[in-house]
């Protein structure tokens, strides 16, 4: 379990990240979700007992952040896939995980076993005596997941674990996160993907220095949502533009010969919206649904906050 | 602070260092081009003349300030190294996911700085061994004695070259936290070469004499100085300071 109580960090006297409070359960994915500079990285900073706190304090089981005996316990516990892979490119990859099991105290017979069924597991068995330099991005981040797994920890921090990767190399990372979650591992990601968050978070926490809004996807979904249905027609007349706000309240924009609107529930409302459309004699050509990006439902909670 | 962790960590080191094939080329080099140059150069020296008594004198106090040329690469080297192992984890950004394991900022420290210490010591050590046979060799004739192993010697190899090697990569560590290549390190921490070369200068001009006492008096000196550095680098090389200010 990991209980996060008003953390605060300021550099100077910026504030980086203010009073953050959550849990996170065992066994599930926390997404801390937020553009550049929301101070993500500083949160995880801080609860991997990298960097100290300003106020505020977190546990993580029975250990406090703030207490120098325990930082070296609670870091014993996770694993940190940092923001940048930070492999040592001249070794290998077999060199790389044994050297994080050395520091980790695992004896060597279990270091090999382990190190070995980590390396097997993510497909990397056949280049394990390679450089990692010579490696793609997406398979150094699958090392560097493996050099946090060397010890078996329960909890992971995860550092925009698939911000810089290709779509495929993404994926294989996320599934590979999906699978530790099914192994019970309590895990931290930090994303500015909502899509990514959506797809494998048990709950989200979108912050910007505060956290502004926190609960399940569903929950952020229903609360937070702000889907576009983008509808191009033949032509934009007043008589379309009355038919629709003579159905629907939903806000919505004219751009040439296109109207987006901003829809809550897209299945209902779309046909009642196609309907009247058509209804007044106007040529609709194409309907399309837009998800809103990280940065929409974003804005709309930090509107909401207001 | 376990010894083991930090043990761990310069058995990494070493085998970068391994792989680098320039910093092995160098620690070959430079200590073999003193312990064969300096006797061929006395050896030209002596066949090419006719030998005096004054001369006799000047070679045993050649004979010294060569012995202080090995100090000098010592600090090369554990600079190099120590500048090459710190900027490397900077630029591979690979000192965030070692620092949260359970290892002391210590014990990265004292590791590292091992894997510094130990190759630029044997190799200057064994350097100096090879220069002091061979030196033996060639003046025996005319000293009439064996100049080499003498108490200089001990002083240089046992005193100044170890604490100079400290304080060389005490230097390149502060100068590795503010600078983010590794050629830029290595010049910074040059810096720590430049006292020794001053003294160098100050001997070959005649201010000072690099006598058993001389050399005692600036090993000591070093010896203050990496006392006096030690918080500074144990600052600088904090977590927090890592992750928060270094450049
Ligand atoms: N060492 C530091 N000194 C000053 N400001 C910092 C430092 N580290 C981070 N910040 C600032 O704190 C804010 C949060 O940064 P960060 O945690 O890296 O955000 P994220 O990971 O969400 O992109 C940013 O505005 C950043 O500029
Ligand atoms: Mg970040």
């Amino acid at each position: 379990m990991i209980y996060v109580d008003g953390l605060t960090k300021t550099f100077g006297g910026f504030a980086a990240v203010d009073g953050l409070t959550f849990q996170v359960k065992d066994g599930e994915i926390f997404g801390l979700l937020g553009p550049n500079g929301a101070g993500k990285t500083t949160t995880i900073r801080m609860l991997a007992c990298l960097i100290s706190k300003t106020s505020g304090d977190a546990r993580i089981d029975d250990f406090s952040i703030s207490n120098k005996e325990d930082s070296f316990k609670i870091r014993s516990i996770i694993g940190l896939v940092a923001e940048n892979v930070g492999l040592y490119e001249e070794l290998s990859a077999y060199k790389n995980i044994d050297f994080y099991g050395k520091l980790y105290g695992i004896p060597e017979n279990q270091r090999k076993e382990n190190t070995k069924h980590l390396l097997e597991e993510l497909g990397l068995w056949g280049v394990k005596d390679r450089p990692v330099g010579t490696f793609s991005k997406g398979m150094k981040q699958k090392v560097a997941i493996a050099r946090a797994l060397s010890h078996d920890p329960k909890i992971l921090f995860l550092d925009e674990p698939t911000a810089n990767l290709d779509p495929e190399a993404a994926k294989v990372v996320r599934d590979s996160i999906l699978n530790l979650k099914n192994e019970g591992k309590t895990i931290i990601v930090n994303t500015h993907n909502l899509d990514e968050a959506q797809r494998i978070c048990n709950t989200i926490g979108i912050l910007k220095t505060k956290l502004i809004a926190i609960g399940s996807p569903e929950h952020l979904k229903e609360s937070l949502q702000s889907d576009k249905t983008v509808i191009d027609l033949e032509e934009v007349t007043d008589r379309i533009v009355a038919a629709i706000k003579a159905v629907s309240s939903a806000q919505f924009e004219i751009d040439g010969r296109r109207l987006v609107i901003y829809v809550k529930d897209p299945q209902t409302e779309n046909p009642v919206l196609i309907k009247a459309i058509t209804s007044v004699g106007g040529n609709v050509i194409a309907v399309s649904q837009v998800s809103p990006t990280m940065e929409e439902v974003y804005l709309k909670a930090v509107r909401e906050k207001r | 602070m376990s010894f083991r962790n930090a043990w761990i960590i310069t058995q990494k080191e070493f085998s970068i260092i391994r792989l680098r094939k320039s910093l092995i080329y160098f620690y070959v080099v430079l200590p073999l081009a003193l312990s064969i140059g300096l006797p061929l150069l006395v050896w030209h020296v002596i066949n090419g003349a006719s030998i005096k008594a004054t001369d006799i004198h000047y070679i045993s106090g050649l004979l010294n300030a060569f012995e202080f040329f090995f100090a000098i690469i010592a600090v090369i080297l554990a600079s190099y190294t120590a500048a090459y192992s710190i900027v490397g984890e900077k630029i591979q950004k690979s000192l965030e996911p070692l620092l949260a394991t359970p290892i002391s900022d210590g014990e990265i420290i004292l590791g590292k700085s091992l894997s510094a210490f130990i190759p630029s010591f044997i190799a200057v050590v064994l350097g100096n061994l090879i220069y002091m046979t061979l030196m033996d060799k060639i003046t025996y004739s005319i000293l009439g004695y064996s100049y080499y192993p003498n108490l200089s010697t001990a002083i240089v190899l046992l005193l100044l070259v170890p604490f100079g090697i400290i304080l060389s990569i005490e230097i390149s560590t502060m100068s590795s936290s503010r600078v983010s290549d590794p050629r830029s390190a290595y010049q910074l921490s040059m810096a720590g070469f430049i006292p020794f070369f001053i003294v160098y200068v100050l001997t070959e001009i005649s201010v000072i004499s690099l006598t058993s006492t001389t050399l005692l008096i600036i090993a000591g000196v070093v010896a203050v100085a990496d006392v006096l550095m030690y918080p500074l680098v144990i600052r600088t090389f904090s977590r927090e300071m890592i992750l928060t200010s270094w450049k």
